[in-house]
């Protein structure tokens, strides 16, 4: 695949929306249907999961003019508009309330909640993301599969060739190392 | 603690997910579902899909066939696409027929494109009612070189598009070298798709190349004449083009098949011709055969004959070929002691033929000390004018996974496989599994074609 830079591809995506869009699926397709897939598979349809994905492309294509890559890159916007849109699906079904999900603006991805709250999230969460790195490779990537994007010991072991045995002894030694990295904030 | 991690990893801000997210994942979607959404998205935005770029929708039908190599089937590729080519000009390959509504259309223009890495050429295109065939070579600018690389090999996936709808892949047949693919795709098109208003687009998105052409009628060309002498029969047309050098002849055959079998050989392979007879040229002095090649790949197409100077009426007599049919039998024998003869009547029951293992004995001295099972074997032939030749024989396990096994033929007087000598293992003993698998057959009718 040829690689393109996030601001090549806005280009694209502003004036070639054709090509711009086809890029886009292409390079984020498979991350974004792994996290709606992980947090919607036990309750929808693959239809819904389809659709799902379907509409964070679309909502992301609609808010092209207000993305900041400043802020971060055109997959880590895709990642979490992917992952609140998949929460709240899921919450909702669980409520047994109506599927349908207002948009919401790129620059509306932040979590809810008090200002409190979000500060100790953000402290942990960005604790938690530099002790997974500090675990090197491929035991970094192993748990992102696993975190965070909610896949099998089956998969993750298939993705990178690595017996499932030694993926589960991975993880059990990689969530020794977080406690101690990161104390008593799990 | 892991609830809490993942509550922790769903909750990340845009900073902290580029941060975990900072190295290339390898993350794949299924091609159908990928193509779905790729569909929805760009229906969702109102924005054309492009034709030709490297999007495109990966939709692949529940029926795309294994790609069938080499052998049996690409005959003279080259000559059979530039033949078509030619003979297009008039009807493909039918030459003078009684029924010729089987090819609709041919293609309008053969367009080529390329890219660093390749040049892909159209090379022809036939419609018939309902599919659209393909001919098309990938010339490769960097050929593999490393013998292994060639092992990984993928071969082309290569797509048609009618208009905007995908088609159905039917079939395939490849054949290649380190630098070449020919390839003979067929694929299924709705009846309402085959027509010259449609643009048809042969898409490679491995290589971000397509090819656009359109179809056209074929009766306004050139006439059979200047192409070469044609005779068809169960649906196979054998087309002869001579070429002249001094007191040599080389007789080039172009086969158009549309029956139901592959075409195995158009003339008997060495100890297999039926009843002694085999291809041969009538001339004013008298019967010449052909001049056996040194060696060729697949079902040879090319004869050469050495001409008497005055030599003329010239007719290539070709009294059978041998085409094969995809089937196969599964069948149980047992294993006699020494010296014991075992009668056994096993039917096995082909579409055209049932081939019948009347006995089962051991056969020692063949294949080292372990010897051998020979099955003596009798054929009922069920369709005329076709006499079974052989089947191949594997040894297969209780879920008739294929094991291998070697094995070797004696021929009748027909030029028919009468005995098979199938070789024991250590351990071989009871009954042993065997499959008989795609029989090929002498198909007797003779083509007469008279030549320039």
């Amino acid at each position: 695949m040829i690689l393109i830079t996030d601001k090549d591809l806005l280009k694209l995506l502003h004036k070639k929306p054709e090509k711009g869009l086809g890029k886009l699926l292409d390079l984020y397709m498979g991350l974004v249907y792994s996290i709606v897939w992980d947090k919607l598979a036990t309750l929808f349809s693959r239809e819904d999961i389809e659709e799902c994905v379907s509409d964070i492309f679309y909502e992301f294509y609609l808010n092209l003019d207000s993305l900041d890559l400043r802020k971060g890159t055109i997959k880590a916007f895709l990642a979490t508009m992917a992952k609140r849109r998949a929460i709240d699906y899921f919450r909702k079904a669980r409520l047994g309330v109506g599927k349908t999900v207002s948009l919401e603006g790129l620059e509306n991805i932040i979590p809810t909640g008090t200002v409190e709250e979000s500060v100790l999230q953000g402290e942990l969460g960005n604790a938690l993301v530099a002790g997974i790195k500090y675990l090197g490779e491929p035991d970094s990537e192993i748990f992102i599969r696993k975190y965070y994007l909610g896949q099998s010991t089956k998969t993750i072991a298939q993705a990178l060739d690595i017996k499932e045995n030694t993926i589960d002894k991975k993880v059990s030694r990689g969530l020794g190392k977080l406690k101690q990295i990161l104390g008593g904030a799990t | 603690m892991e609830d809490k991690i993942r509550a922790a990893l769903d909750n990340l801000s845009i900073e902290g997910t580029d941060k975990l997210l900072s190295d290339q994942l390898e993350l794949e979607v299924d091609q159908a579902i990928s193509a779905r959404i790729k569909e929805s998205v760009y229906r969702k935005a109102e924005v054309k899909k492009p034709y030709n770029t490297a999007f495109r929708r990966l939709a692949i039908c529940a029926g795309i066939a294994v790609i069938l190599f080499g052998s049996l089937s690409m005959i003279g590729f080259h000559r059979v696409a530039a033949a078509i080519n030619n003979l297009f000009s008039f009807i493909p390959g039918y030459g003078i027929v009684e029924n010729n509504d089987r090819i609709h259309y041919i293609a309008a223009d053969l367009t080529a494109r390329e890219n660093a890495e390749i040049a892909f050429t159209l090379l022809n295109a036939i419609a018939g009612e309902n599919d659209l065939t393909v001919m098309f070579e990938i010339q490769k600018k960097n050929p593999v070189q490393d013998k292994q690389d060639l092992a990984d090999y993928q071969r082309p996936q290569v797509y048609l598009y009618a208009g905007d709808s995908l088609c159905e892949f039917d079939s395939g047949l490849t054949a290649g070298s380190e630098s070449l693919d020919n390839c003979t795709y067929t694929f299924k098109v709705s009846p309402e798709n085959i027509n010259p208003e449609v643009i048809y687009t042969l898409d490679y998105p491995q290589q971000g190349l397509s090819l656009e052409f359109y179809l056209k009628e074929y009766e306004s060309f050139r006439e059979l004449a200047q192409i070469g002498a044609t005779d068809i029969h169960n649906h196979i047309s054998l087309t002869a083009v001579p070429e002249y050098s001094g007191d040599d002849l080389s007789v080039e055959l172009y086969p158009i098949n549309k029956s139901a079998y592959s075409i195995y050989a158009l003339s008997g392979e060495s100890g297999t011709n039926y009843q002694g007879q085999d291809l041969h040229l009538q001339t004013s002095s008298g019967i010449k055969p052909y001049l056996k090649p040194a060696s060729y790949s697949g079902p040879n197409t090319s004869f050469k004959f050495k001409l008497a100077p005055d030599d003329q009426d010239l007719i290539l007599k070709i009294p059978y070929i041998l085409v094969q049919s995809s089937e196969e039998q599964v069948f149980k024998v047992p294993i006699p002691e020494e010296g014991e003869i075992k009668d056994t009547d096993i039917a096995l029951e082909f579409k055209d033929c049932i081939m019948r293992v009347k006995r089962v004995e051991r056969a020692n001295q063949v294949f080292g000390e372990l010897g051998a099972l020979k099955l003596s074997l009798e054929y009922e032939p069920k369709t005329a004018n076709m006499v079974m030749l052989y089947a191949s024989f594997m040894r297969v396990d209780i879920f008739n996974r294929i094991q291998g096994g070697g094995w070797s033929a004696e021929l009748d007087q027909n030029g028919v496989y009468s005995n098979i000598y199938f070789a024991l293992e250590k351990g071989d003993s009871g009954t042993l599994r065997l499959k008989a698998i795609n029989p090929v057959y002498y198909l007797l009718t003779e083509y007469t074609l008279a030549l320039d």
